[in-house]
């Protein structure tokens, strides 16, 4: 399942540019707006042209047991030759959460992605 | 637990194979960026068998930064490490390494594993690949 998520992170070492996701490739990021006290100049890889991602926020790939049932009301947006979703409702969003907090229990409350 | 054990050999303990592989072509300087994570979810375990770690310069900096390309270890109770580590500090076009491992050891539950890297250059750009092979079973 594609999904667009908000990244965090600072781009350091010990606070990688990430998605909260637990398990995701990136298709594609966009650092840019990141704190001008950053260590480096922004990542701009986009591997496929007209992929739209404002600041902060990347194409991501996670597999459909994590999020398919919570977001499988939200809408598909084709970029490209992929179904990506960009949107969720606070709802969806809260059933994905909970859903992370079972399936990955140790890490209970962490991983919290926010459609963007 | 018996001897021989009673428990079937991982592999037969409902398990599937995972590949976590991302190809970042030819990227400018960027902070340290996760390209994948993959997490161990509550009552599996598994197994990194196989990994692939792949820098090559493709665009001369000007000055050239330190390049590292690296798998980040994320231990269920906290903290981070370094598992495999290629850093590039040469400035030539084709310039790189490319290493395998075959093997990065076990995962438990709730453990993490990343493929990652950084480029505190300014300007050129670098394709990075991290490559890791998983087999993930019942606990």
């Amino acid at each position: 399942m594609f999904i667009r998520v908000q990244v965090i992170g600072t781009g350091t070492p010990r606070d990688p540019y990430r998605v909260p996701f637990p398990t995701y490739s990136v298709v594609a990021i966009n650092t840019l707006g990141m704190p001008a006290s950053a260590p480096t100049t922004p990542d701009l890889a986009l591997p496929f042209a007209n992929i739209p991602l404002p600041a902060m926020t990347a194409l991501v790939e996670v597999p459909g047991e994590d999020a398919t049932d919570a977001l499988a009301g939200a809408p598909l947006v084709k970029v490209q030759t992929l179904d990506v979703v960009m949107s969720a409702t606070p709802d969806q969003l809260a059933a994905l959460h909970a859903h992370l907090d079972v399936r990955y229990a140790e890490h209970a409350g962490a991983f919290r992605p926010q459609v963007a | 637990m018996p001897w021989p054990s009673d428990r079937t050999a991982f592999y037969d303990r409902n398990a599937t194979t995972i590949l976590k592989s991302v190809v970042s072509s030819s990227v400018g300087p960027h902070g340290g960026t996760n390209r994948w994570t993959y997490t161990v979810p509550t009552g599996r375990k598994a197994s990194v068998q196989g990994t692939r770690n792949f820098v090559q310069r493709t665009a001369a900096a000007a000055p050239v930064g330190q390049v590292q390309s690296y798998f980040n270890f994320l231990p269920a109770a906290g903290g981070a490490g370094q598992l495999g580590v290629i850093e590039l500090f040469t400035n030539t076009v084709n310039d790189g390494a490319d290493q395998t491992w075959s093997s990065l050891g076990d995962l438990l539950a709730g453990d993490g594993l990343t493929g990652s890297d950084s480029d505190a250059s300014t300007g050129g750009t670098v394709t990075f690949t991290q490559t890791a092979k998983i087999v993930e079973y019942d606990g």
